[in-house]
């Protein structure tokens, strides 16, 4: 079910809304909790009921390993038991995610004919395999024994983050969960979880919908696109993933107010980023939140020196290509972030600092040209449009610029035929505006004031959105 | 402002902004769903099952066609003039059976005296559960052919609605002339490929062969549909006519599945034989099976270079044959045909087809 649908809207939101909080009027508030799961499961499981047995199967397997953990007291079967914790959910994840693109380079490199699996990729299981490596992390490192399963069933399975993220730690939902003043309706919550659904629905319905209808069209006929039209094309995805993303963060947590859990903030502003790093702090905050804790710090993070450093940033970049996809654009994608960082790092240390304006033109170039790789299917779509974007053979100038030139200096240029309306580089220059210049979401939230104004705002971008919601189509995070 | 306040204040923005555009679009009325056309010209640029239910609505007839693409290219003026009806054809490109009979339910809905529904039968569009509708991106607006109205409220608030209106009202600015003509508007095949034998023997030689007939290929799943879709309506209306058809699809189209795997016909005919048997129990059914008619599907003349559609000639000779000639009259007769159908599949060489213009010319018609 999406976050964007009728369905999600006006059936399966209010019910569970209205029912939990009645439930919760119950003096055995169990009762909600396990209501609440179920509704998660449902929710889960509604595009396909396949996959149900997999998150059954895999919180019932952590949840087991982490009593066990909490249980005993031997170091050496702790690092054990966690083993098989991180192995199992490594094994899992791989298994569908990984089997076939594994199989696939096997098969062409030793020239055999190994079968392919052809699994249909479990919804979420990028993200709920990741928040319960952390959990068993921590239960072993510091003890979890206060969590019942059916907490720890609702923090996995809450749906406003199962889907894409956040990725939560687990005591930010339970604590917040086992808060007896979260029992009851918050009018304050409500009205700040409306203000931020709203937006963060326009945001995906309305721009980031719209500019996938630019960016797909010029994926689809790459080869017809002259040198504007392929920067037309992946900025209009640079963007679209933008607010796709943060329209989904913005929802996510949204609808975590409603239920008065405070979700983690995922997204702020990354295009206004000046360096590589600054980027990755802002951009799925959690997800870099998750490799620094348990992946960087592990693995000696900063303080092994400086060539270990280098290797411990550029190995968390090059695993993140691969969570984010099985495939070789994902892991190259990988690869040049974490190449980039360690770069970066290494500037950091020659204490040379750029005009601010050069410093974010390069970050947003470098981004930019670096999801070129993450859109594309296959790397030879990546090398055609990475020569589209810089082959000036593909450079032709507009009708009345080539009559101009061809009538007064007597040129014989052939005038372009776009695939784009040239004006698409002013609203390619509005929103790259807004999400430069503007304040985000999260800053409007965190001043939210309830007056006449906002709820004039609200309602109408609210009423647009609803509007467009008949031409529905799935968040980009999902795949991952 | 209280929080409380404000949560009220929205909800009542927000429905007075909903009831405003739904209020226009009800005025406006884009799709022509609740009345006649009257205060502007309309286009018709909406896709077939979005525009269909206006037109069953708002047209007047006393025949619907229910078909897919094969029936697409019944020209309503042709068909009133042979069979002395007024009819309407709603043919919907690949429906399924619910689509087929929503479309008919629609038009029962609005002409309780319907005297025919002429219903081409397709094994396509039985394949599947019996409430199978299309999904996206070409999706069925169900909301607009069932009998509720509190539904409608999702034509009334959506940008497809806007979109449409807005298209309308500038291709009435500019003068733009096509899509006007309700008859001609959904006919096709007018610059169609040419078939040639060259092509359909490089199509059988590339047939892949199919390991296992997907289960919603058994007769029992599409009995089930014809069931739920067909019969139901049969009983519900005693006083309508019901022609049932098959289309005389291309010989080689169905020697292409028998080639797929042989379950494919074995599976068709078991089909064909169950819903015989089913509709020969009303009085107010009939049943014609075009497609072990040689004279039309062995002659590659008829078809378009798609190896599916015929052209617009043969939906006349359909309607001529229907208004000469009897339906399948026994269970003997029937079991002969199919007899006779399955023979030329299994017995199929492409030295049997043939080029001629007889009908074509006989139809003295366009194509």
């Amino acid at each position: 079910m999406l976050f964007n649908s009728y369905i999600f809207i006006f059936v399966f939101f209010p019910i569970v809304f209205v029912a939990y909080y009645l439930l919760l009027n119950l003096k055995n508030k169990s009762i909600a909790k396990i209501f609440f799961v179920i509704a998660n499961l449902y929710f889960y499981s509604y595009w396909n009921i396949k996959y149900l047995p997999i998150i059954l199967s895999s919180i019932a397997i952590n949840f087991t390993l982490a009593t066990i953990l909490n249980k005993i007291q031997k170091l050496v079967i702790k690092r054990t038991v966690l083993t098989i914790g991180i192995l199992f959910n490594i094994g899992l994840l791989g298994y569908y995610k990984y089997y076939d693109f594994f199989m696939t380079n096997v098969n062409a490199v030793f020239k055999t004919d190994l079968s392919l699996l052809h699994l249909a990729l479990p919804l979420a299981i990028s993200f709920f395999t990741f928040q319960q490596i952390a959990y068993l992390v921590d239960t072993f490192r510091e003890g979890t024994k206060e969590y019942s399963l059916l907490d720890y069933a609702f923090f996995v399975t809450f749906f406003p983050h199962l889907i894409a993220g956040p990725i939560v730690h687990h005591r930010e939902i339970i604590d917040q969960l086992r808060d007896g003043t979260n029992y009851k309706i918050k009018l304050n919550n409500i009205a700040s979880g409306l203000y931020i659904f709203s937006i963060g629905l326009f945001k995906k319905v309305i721009i980031a919908d719209t500019l996938a209808g630019w960016a797909n069209t010029g994926y689809t006929n790459i080869a017809t696109l002259t040198l504007f039209d392929s920067w037309v094309t992946t900025l209009a995805y640079t963007f679209q993933l933008y607010f796709d993303f943060s329209g989904y963060c913005d929802m996510a947590i949204g609808l975590g107010l409603f239920f008065n859990i405070k979700l983690p903030v995922n997204f702020n502003s990354p295009y206004k980023s000046l360096d590589i790093q600054d980027f990755w702090r802002r951009w799925h905050m959690t997800l870099g939140r998750f490799f620094t804790h348990y992946l960087y710090i592990p693995l000696g993070g900063s303080r092994k020196g400086n060539v270990r450093t280098y290797i411990n940033l550029f190995i968390i970049f090059f695993v993140s290509g691969i969570w984010h996809g099985a495939g070789w654009t994902f892991v190259i994608w990988g690869i040049l972030h974490g190449v980039a960082s360690v770069i970066y790092r290494f500037w950091s240390t020659l204490n040379i600092r750029l005009p601010k304006l050069v410093a974010w033109f390069i970050t947003f170039l470098f981004v930019h040209i670096a999801w070129v790789f993450f859109r594309s299917p296959d790397l030879t779509t990546v090398k055609l449009m990475l020569t589209k974007m810089f082959s000036l053979q593909g450079f032709h100038f507009p009708d009345r610029l080539t009559a101009f030139f061809n009538e007064t200096l007597g040129t014989h240029f052939i005038a372009a035929t776009y695939y784009f309306d040239l004006k698409l580089i002013l609203l390619f220059a509005f929103i790259l505006g807004i999400v430069v210049f503007a304040k985000n979401s999260i800053e409007r939230l965190n001043t939210f004031k309830p007056n006449y104004r906002t709820a004039a705002f609200i309602s109408l971008i609210a009423v647009i959105s609803l509007l467009y919601l008949s031409r529905v189509s799935e968040f980009l995070y999902f795949k991952f | 402002m209280s929080y409380k306040k404000f949560l009220a204040i929205s909800a009542i923005m927000a429905s007075f902004f909903i009831f405003l555009v739904s209020v226009v679009m009800y005025k406006l009325d884009p799709l022509f769903y609740f009345r006649k056309p009257d205060l502007y010209r309309p286009q018709y640029i909406a896709t077939e099952r979005y525009q269909m239910p206006g037109f069953l609505k708002n047209q007047d007839y006393d025949t619907v066609f229910t078909a897919t693409s094969m029936g697409r290219n019944f020209r309503e003026s042709y068909v009133n003039e042979r069979l002395g009806v007024k009819s309407f054809n709603a043919s919907l490109p690949a429906s399924t059976a619910k689509e087929q009979s929503m479309v008919a339910e629609a038009a029962f809905r609005d002409k309780p005296h319907l005297k025919r529904v002429i219903w081409e039968l397709n094994y396509f569009s039985f394949a599947g559960d019996p409430d199978w509708v299309t999904g996206p991106p070409s999706d069925f607006p169900t909301y607009m052919y069932d009998k509720w109205r509190f539904n409608d409220i999702r034509y009334l608030f959506s940008s497809y609605s806007i979109e449409v209106l807005y298209n309308n009202l500038m291709a009435n600015k500019a003068g733009d002339e096509r899509r006007r003509d309700i008859e001609s508007l959904y006919k096709f095949g007018q610059v169609a490929p040419i078939e040639s034998i060259d092509h359909i023997k490089t199509t059988l030689k590339n047939v892949e062969p199919l390991e296992q007939l997907p289960s919603y290929e058994k007769s029992s799943i599409q009995i089930e549909s014809f069931k739920e879709n067909v019969i139901s309506l049969v009983k519900a209306h005693p006083n309508t006519k019901f022609t049932l058809f098959y289309a005389p699809y291309p010989i080689y189209n169905h020697v292409t599945f028998y080639k797929k795997n042989p379950k494919y016909l074995t599976e068709r005919i078991r089909f064909k034989n169950e819903v015989y048997k089913l509709a020969q129990k009303y009085p107010n059914v009939e049943l014609y099976d075009f497609q072990d008619m040689r004279n039309i599907t062995f002659n590659i003349g008829n078809y378009q270079g798609d190896q599916t559609h015929y052209y617009n000639f043969i939906n006349n000779w359909i309607i001529d044959y229907f208004a000469k000639n009897k339906p399948v009259q026994s269970e003997k007769e029937y079991a002969v045909k199919l007899q006779n159908f399955e023979k030329q599949i299994t017995n199929f060489n492409v030295k049997q087809l043939q080029k001629v213009s007889s009908i074509k010319e006989q139809y003295v018609l366009d194509n």
